[in-house]
């Protein structure tokens, strides 16, 4: 365990080292997937003030469920997701092979290369959108431990998430366009689940673990978790463990190129 | 015997579009190789559309409306977001900077045409493909499955607005590229730029719902060109911080950006040639 933290930290920081040779850009870069997600949170609030609004949420509420998927995703991007281009490049030139014949956990070593620090400015608005919503509420009204734990679940589910996307690479070999499947299934997580049809919420929940990823925490931190939440919890644990599961036989069934 | 100018002209022509016909029929042969990489589209733009669906449907009562449109003219608004995006859609910017950066674009400079000229045929050549790929599919889809049948209110003048779009779109984004010559990697930039592009240009939300201040702003600078004015065009009524003007004037409008633009990327392009020394020269 020790040992694997240590390779993957001394990967991070070599990526991160290559990284800040682009000074200028990494800044833009991290200003850019700042605003990109507040695009969203803007549209809420320009939506309330217009009069409109979701049932049940107040325009702070509602900040707050999408400050805390962005908080999830500023963690789990710059860990992990960006493994999928990385796999992506390494499948399609056949390079996946030279970190194969290495004495690591390939998917540790896909992990340490591919730290993304840019992705911190998406922790970085996340944890202001935050900031913000919490100070309009008020903490007296909040349930920090089970929002933490949840928080957590959805981190561990994104996780899921590129590991199925990192997965599809290896048989979409130069799709360079995986993450826009995700960016579109995930738009749903930006909102409480009272707007969605109860066939819809089955998939969202059940199938694609989606409400994990913004709703569950944000309504656990406001102390208004309806009584589902523990199945969800399992689906979302299953997912984990299924994509997992489909790492191991992906790679399994690797046979580089030309093989 | 010199030949006249009257001599010259149309051969000039003839030969600009006989190497933009080939060019664009090169790069459609060329994308045509990666049809799932587009047919990605068919599954995404839906997905999105849903999401607007779920969201209006949600925030906005049977009669309920907000800053003009109710829940059937936004979905009409969103539908035709999809369209026009992809018909405009563009990536010379990316493009024009990874050959600056690799110093492939020395090989440019060598050929008997213009790299403008040769990254708006590749555009041409990408969206033909990107038409009946992406385009015509998602429209089927918005009328089968969401009932949005999108009928342009004039559709010559809709027509010229989307030709002036994606001509606005590439020129737009052929300047940011040419900032490569004095940044070398741009790729935060571009991303930043592509952003307030589109968050200028209404393809997040309808311009309308920004504060006038801001909507008056926005009426000054080239964005709004590239997909709201189409859109708006579309859908037959065009109005932007206070101004409303009838289809015939904001097309107009359109083509004196289009003009400007135009005048932007020669003298950004003049300006940015005489930096370029190419990779180990």
């Amino acid at each position: 365990m020790r040992d694997g933290l240590s390779v993957y930290l001394t990967l991070a920081r070599g990526a991160i080292a290559a990284r800040i040779t682009d000074r200028t850009d990494l800044v833009l870069s991290m200003v850019i997937m700042l605003l990109a997600d507040l695009v969203v949170p803007l549209t809420t609030i320009i939506v309330y003030r217009h009069g409109a609004g979701f049932a049940g949420w107040s325009q702070n509420e509602a900040l707050l469920l999408q400050a805390s998927f962005l908080l999830a995703k500023g963690i789990a991007f710059p860990l992990c997701f960006g493994m999928i281009w990385t796999a992506t490049e390494h499948v399609r030139e056949g390079t996946l092979d030279m970190l194969l014949l290495k004495p690591r956990s390939t998917l540790l070593l896909l992990m340490g290369y591919s730290f993304e620090i840019e992705d911190l400015g998406k922790l970085a608005g996340g944890a202001v959108l935050f900031g913000y919503a919490l100070s309009q509420l008020g903490p007296a009204s909040v349930h920090p431990a089970p929002f933490l734990l949840l928080l957590a679940l959805a981190v561990a589910t994104l996780f899921g998430f590129a590991l199925v996307m990192t997965c599809l690479s290896f048989v979409w070999v130069g799709n360079s366009r995986l993450h826009e499947i995700f960016d579109a299934v995930s738009a749903f997580a930006l909102y409480p689940h009272g707007i969605f049809s109860r066939s819809a919420l089955g998939w969202l929940t059940w199938v694609i673990p989606v409400s994990v990823l913004g709703y569950l925490p944000a309504s656990a931190l406001l102390g208004r978790l309806d009584a589902a939440w523990p199945l969800a919890l399992a689906c979302s644990a299953l997912f984990i463990i299924a994509a997992l599961t489909l790492w191991r036989a992906t790679l399994a069934r690797y046979s580089s190129a030309g093989g | 015997m010199t030949p006249t100018l009257a001599d010259t002209a149309p051969a000039r022509l003839r030969a600009a579009w006989a190497s933009t016909r080939a060019i664009a029929y090169a790069t459609y042969q060329e994308w045509a190789a990666y049809r799932s990489h587009m047919l990605l589209s068919l599954l995404v733009g839906p997905t999105f559309f849903l999401v607007q669906v779920v969201i209006w449907q949600a925030l906005l009562g049977d009669g309920q409306s907000i800053a003009g449109y109710d829940r059937d003219a936004l979905m009409r608004y969103y539908a035709a977001v999809l369209i026009v995006g992809i018909l405009v859609f563009d990536f010379a910017d990316w493009n024009l900077q990874m050959l600056i950066r690799s110093g492939k674009f020395l090989t440019f400079l060598l050929r008997p045409i213009s790299h403008r000229a040769f990254a708006f045929s590749q555009k041409l050549g990408h969206r033909c493909l990107g038409f009946w790929m992406e385009a015509l599919p998602i429209y089927l889809i918005l009328w089968g499955v969401f009932s949005i049948r999108l009928v342009p209110a004039r559709p010559l003048w809709f027509v010229l607005s989307l030709a002036l779009g994606f001509v606005i779109m590439f020129l737009v984004n052929y300047c940011v590229g040419t900032l490569a010559f004095w940044l070398t990697r741009t790729n935060g930039l571009r991303r930043l730029i592509g952003f307030l592009r589109d968050l200028c240009a209404g393809v997040f939300l309808p311009l309308a719902l920004f504060p006038d201040a801001v909507q008056q702003v926005l009426f000054y600078l080239p964005f709004q060109f590239i997909t709201y004015v189409p859109i708006q065009v579309l859908l037959g009524d065009y109005r932007l911080g206070g101004y409303q003007l009838s289809i015939p004037a904001i097309v107009g409008c359109q083509a004196l950006m289009a003009l400007a633009m135009w005048g932007v990327s020669v003298l950004l392009w003049r300006a940015g040639l005489r930096r370029f020394t190419a990779a180990g020269v």
